[in-house]
């Protein structure tokens, strides 16, 4: 029968005497009604304890027996009841039991009764298989528990609300390498002890902010018992009892050491990018440096060296060292990119753009380029100089990349003041275009899209693309060939902007 | 090889590239040329070419070889014949930080040999200009 108990009870079921039966009729579904309610509060406890702290499985598993006894007393008691009241009922002040034998001589009241009763013992039967289950249910999550601190690889640690250790997880003794007897009877706190010197009021100071109330997280120096410095991160949160009053800590350690260590790998590496770009300014530039002195020397001092064929021919060597000279700066140039640290703070756009127009005024003269840029743009959160390299590079290449069949066209245009707080801008040209096949590797360094007729070394765009990233922008492009070519940029919104905005 | 030696208005090129000191030297001519000139090529022939000649100013390069210009700024700032004489910073580095450890190291002028030679010839023209005035 899998009917669910409120639904116990037939509903065609016809009741003789339907002065008296009503009260039978109701003492089940109320008895029914309390295992709901007991059943809910005690899932409502259990779940409660579960989510709210984990980490107290006696007092859940405390709670949870007495709800079941509780319940079990009330079950018990109730069907007590009903007996008595049933007896009464039935047998019409003569003392007889309510036996089989005497059911026919009240045949449709006892039937009832015995359905009732029937119907009773059936979902009190159930309730007890559900409380069986769910006993086991807590018994396989305290075990789960158990496993879970026990092999969890973080150091778990509470300590009372003075301080004092009180529990420390098994993984603590792998962290520290000290046995968990020794970190209970250390005199001072066991793990402020063995921080490092420069961290340990960094730990006082978590702990007594966790004591307030507040979560902390910070990465520490310690040092394990063997002496090898080692990198934990901690995260401590306060414990609560339910009338709000502090009970302690909780702290989960974690050891970070590898990732420390990878990190400062990493910034190894970048030293050793810095040292090679700084390898490049010097050791290549010099030879080139030479190679075009000399050739400066000869066209000086001796001109007719460069009558006919040998005139040619140094030609040739001349331009490979200016391509040369221009592929070490570009080099040097996004090496400088990938390293440089930036300083955030609001850049104004509109004075940006005038700039970078300013710079390329002669270049635009000589394209006879028409140039539109819209006004009143906001703020954006960037550096300066970095803004201004990216749309210079932009702009510039509007110019270098013109259609010399088609009058040149600029548009430097915003679409709207923040979308997710970025601004987007974008600057559209009415240049060569971009063919399909060459979009793609755009911008990677050293790849062109019109290499050989036009100066350049392949390294603005990738330049471009690298500020953009360091800035926390994007760049996205559009081109058609013959037609010309829209670079859109996004760069994060100045949010002093946008509340003085918001105030008007 | 031994410096060259001259007592009067003597620049002193210190650069290990000969192609550079013949660059260094062709634009100091071109200035002025009553101007002698002495070249040295490493710290050893530049500390002694310096106390040999005298000279009224000094172009350094950053990188001679193995050691760096840098250890000679220091040694002749040290000197107290010597710890005025003008120190042109000649070289192809286009670090910052070099700029700002020449400068604090008290060198007076810091010249990048950039591709373009018309500019540096002028450059370490002008920076003499206003040194030797």
């Amino acid at each position: 029968m899998k009917q669910t108990e409120s639904e116990h009870i037939p509903p065609t079921l016809s009741l003789p005497n339907q002065r008296e039966l009503p009260r039978v009729q109701l003492a089940p579904s109320s008895i029914v009604t309390r295992i709901a309610l007991s059943l809910t509060s005690l899932g409502a406890i259990l779940f409660l304890y579960w989510t709210l702290s984990p980490h107290y499985v006696e007092i859940t598993i405390g709670l949870f027996g007495g709800g079941i006894l509780g319940a079990l007393i009330t079950l018990s008691i109730t069907e007590n009841v009903i007996k008595i009241k049933a007896k009464n009922l039935f047998s019409n002040g003569n003392d007889r039991d309510l036996e089989p034998s005497n059911r026919e001589e009240n045949p449709s009241g006892l039937a009832v009764l015995d359905e009732l009763l029937d119907n009773y013992r059936e979902s009190h039967a159930r309730f007890a298989d559900t409380l069986k289950l769910i006993g086991e249910e807590a018994e396989s999550l305290i075990e789960r528990y158990e496993v879970l601190t026990e092999n969890l690889a973080a150091a778990i640690v509470i300590r009372d609300e003075d301080g004092k250790i009180t529990y420390c997880s098994p993984y603590t003794e792998v962290l520290t390498g000290s046995s968990l007897s020794e970190i209970y009877k250390s005199p001072t706190d066991f793990f402020i002890q063995h921080a490092h010197e420069e961290d340990q009021d960094k730990f006082k100071r978590a702990l007594s902010v966790s004591s307030l109330g507040e979560a902390f997280q910070f990465r520490y120096r310690f040092i394990h018992k063997t002496g090898i410095h080692m990198w934990a991160e901690m995260r401590t949160v306060p414990i609560f009892s339910e009338e709000s009053k502090f009970l302690g800590t909780l702290s989960i350690t974690l050891d970070i050491t590898g990732t420390m260590r990878y990190q400062q790998q990493v910034e190894e590496r970048n030293k050793d990018l810095q040292e090679f770009s700084y390898m490049i300014s010097h050791d290549l530039k010099a030879p080139i440096f030479t190679i075009k002195g000399m050739m400066n020397v000869l066209h000086e001092d001796h001109k007719n060296f460069f009558e006919g064929e040998r005139g040619e021919i140094l030609g040739h060597i001349e331009k490979a060292a200016d391509r040369l000279s221009t592929l070490v700066s570009a080099v040097l140039e996004y090496s400088k990119v990938t390293t440089r640290q930036i300083s955030p703070e609001p850049v104004d756009l509109n004075t940006v753009i005038k700039e970078v127009l300013y710079e390329l005024e002669p270049s635009i003269k000589t394209a006879e380029a028409d140039i539109f840029y819209q006004q009143n743009l906001p703020n954006v959160i960037g550096d300066k100089l970095m803004v201004y390299q990216i749309i210079s590079n932009l702009v510039g290449n509007s110019v270098k990349y013109r259609d010399p069949n088609r009058a040149l066209k600029i548009r430097i245009t915003s679409e709207g003041k923040s979308t997710r707080g970025f601004v987007s801008l974008t600057i559209a040209d009415s240049g060569m275009g971009i063919s399909q096949e060459k979009i793609e590797g755009l911008f990677r360094p050293f790849q062109r899209a019109h290499s050989g007729s036009i100066e350049g070394s392949g390294i603005g765009l990738a330049c471009v693309k690298k500020l953009l990233q360091k800035l926390g922008g994007s760049v996205m492009v559009e081109s058609k060939e013959g037609v010309g070519t829209a670079f859109t940029i996004k760069l994060p919104i100045a949010r002093d902007i946008k509340l003085e905005a918001r105030a008007r | 090889m031994k410096p060259e030696l001259d007592k009067i208005r003597t620049i002193l090129i210190i650069d290990d590239e000969p192609a550079h000191r013949m660059l260094v030297k062709r634009a100091i001519k071109a200035l002025n040329s009553d101007l002698n000139v002495a070249e040295a090529w490493d710290l050893s022939s530049a500390k002694e070419a310096l106390i040999k000649v005298n000279p009224v100013a000094v172009t350094l390069d950053l990188s001679l070889g193995r050691e760096s210009g840098f250890d000679f700024l220091k040694w002749l700032r040290q000197l107290p014949t010597s710890s005025s004489v003008p120190v042109i910073v000649v070289t192809t580095s286009q670090l910052a930080s070099d700029m700002t450890t020449a400068e604090s190291l008290g060198a007076d002028a810091y010249v990048s040999k950039n591709s373009d030679l018309q500019v540096n010839s002028e450059l370490i023209q002008d920076a003499l200009k206003k040194l030797l005035k």
